[in-house]
């Protein structure tokens, strides 16, 4: 009798333990895959900044914004914070902004044909920010729920896994900073 | 105009000639088949007969090149009515919406093009026609009739009941933004339940959730990139697909891959179908070609396929 006590045991074990492993992996998977949507933020922004810096060199021919100045502060660097690049997105914001407002003021440069060419590709690189944003904050709600959900926060506490931060753009400013392809 | 009208109607009235062809054509296999049943009962209830002698062998042996030449005669009116159906009515419809490049009812999208998506089992059976190439608002694309499915023989003699994988309409759309993942969207009632295999190889994707809760319900997609997948599919877009999952009968598959879009619609029928038993009635039939049209058209309008704002060739 004592033995198959032992058995149910021994295999109740041997399942808690398997669970374990995996519930860990994958918390340190689901992780992983946070850095790596977080440095595809890091190529978008950069890539962002870069064409914003063209797009900007065009523009100042035409007339100078306050806004412009921006860019000046503006550091890219590896390892910032989440909240550090929501910072930086927010000036990029700002400054296309103030891009298309004179554009809007100068039909010339609106209709150049290098303008426009680095408006689409501006266009697209939101569109790649945007999507690695929104496969980052997947991940992290993930991450998140993983962290809070029973059983598997006991895992999480045990490893001492914290909550990530969602990369927070404001909407409304994203809004604004839609590209018009009218000529 | 008056030899418009003549040539049109000559042109019917051939059609529905050969229509008549087919429709007997068939009648006459099954008629066939009901006497060959029938005198086969008949002589294998004479014990002698088959006791003594092969003679059902001999009996399947006389009769194989007949029935074998009524397939190939059926199968000949079919594609000679099929051809002139096409020539005179799904074309001329079909060049309203489109600028028509190829258009044959004889092939369809090689069997090749399909199996690289690596969407879904080919099967050891691939029969496609109604092979429609041209492009719509711009947007280059190509649809034709699939049937997928495995054949597998018990014995010689006898066949086990086929298993499809899919019957239904697969088209290729020139997709509106350059992208460098490959990404499987199944609609989640794609599932056959008469086969014990499964359909989709893990062939290293990963399951991707969206923010859609309703498109998570409805859909399973998997990606070997993760982000260019959330780069594909914006929100608006996966609305949209909800929105074309919603009007569509039959199970939903897409295939994101090489700047291409491949639509599978597992409706169970084929379009551009002649009526063989009915009377050739042009504004019922001109209905049916219209609603097979918009499959196509649907996808184009819907997805917004022809905005192609972000390429930069």
């Amino acid at each position: 009798m004592w033995k198959y006590v032992l058995l149910a045991v021994l295999i109740l074990l041997i399942a808690v333990i398997i669970w374990y492993i995996k519930t860990n992996n994958k918390i340190k998977s689901t992780k992983i895959k946070i850095d790596e949507s977080l440095s595809g933020i890091d190529v978008a922004l950069t890539k962002r900044f870069d064409m914003l810096t063209k797009l900007l060199d065009i523009t100042k021919a035409y007339a100078n914004h306050e806004k412009f100045t921006l860019i000046e502060t503006i550091k890219m660097r590896n390892g910032m914070t989440v909240s550090e690049r929501d910072e930086v997105n927010n000036k990029l914001d700002e400054i296309a902004k103030s891009i298309r407002v004179t554009a809007e003021a100068y039909p010339e440069l609106k209709s150049s044909e290098n303008f426009k060419q680095l408006q689409i590709t501006v266009a697209d690189v939101e569109e790649h920010l945007s999507a690695a944003r929104r496969a980052y904050n997947a991940n992290v709600s993930l991450y998140n729920q993983m962290l809070v959900r029973f059983p598997s926060s006991i895992v999480a506490n045990n490893i001492g896994a914290v909550k990530a931060d969602f990369f927070q753009a404001d909407e409304e400013k994203r809004d604004d900073v839609k590209m018009d392809f009218g000529s | 105009m008056a030899t418009d009208l003549e040539k049109l109607a000559h042109n019917l009235e051939k059609l529905e000639k050969l229509r008549k062809r087919t429709r007997n054509a068939y009648i006459s296999v099954v008629i066939y088949f009901i006497f060959l049943g029938f005198v086969f009962f008949l002589l294998s209830r004479n014990r002698y007969l088959f006791a003594y002698s092969h003679f059902q062998y001999l009996f399947f042996i006389l009769l194989g090149p007949f029935t074998a030449e009524m397939f190939i005669m059926c199968k000949r009116i079919r594609r000679e009515y099929k051809k002139l159906y096409n020539a005179v009515i799904v074309r001329s419809s079909l060049e309203q919406y489109f600028e028509i490049e190829s258009f044959n009812s004889d092939y369809g999208i090689p069997e090749h093009d399909i199996k690289a998506t690596g969407m879904i089992r080919t099967g050891n059976s691939f029969k496609a026609d109604d092979y429609l190439k041209g492009k719509y608002k711009d947007v280059a694309f190509m649809q034709s009739d699939v049937l997928m499915e495995d054949r597998t023989s018990i014995t010689p003699y006898i066949k086990s009941k086929p298993v499809t994988y899919f019957r239904g309409r697969w088209m290729i759309f020139e997709f509106n933004k350059r992208f460098k993942c490959n990404l499987k969207i199944y609609e989640n009632t794609f599932v056959l339940s008469n086969t014990k295999f499964s359909l989709f190889s893990s062939d290293g994707y990963q399951k991707v959730e969206f923010e859609n809760a309703e498109f998570n319900k409805h859909f399973n997609c998997y990606t070997d990139n993760q982000t260019e997948a959330f780069y594909l599919l914006t929100p608006h877009l996966i609305e949209s697909i909800e929105d074309i999952r919603k009007n569509t009968n039959g199970g939903l598959l897409m295939c994101f891959k090489n700047n291409l879009l491949h639509v599978g619609v597992n409706c169970g029928r084929w379009a551009f179908e002649p009526p063989i038993f009915s009377k050739i009635d042009i504004a019922e039939i001109q209905v049916a070609i219209r609603q097979d049209i918009n499959l196509i058209t649907k996808f184009v309008d819907v997805l917004s396929l022809d905005e192609n704002v972000y390429r930069i060739d």
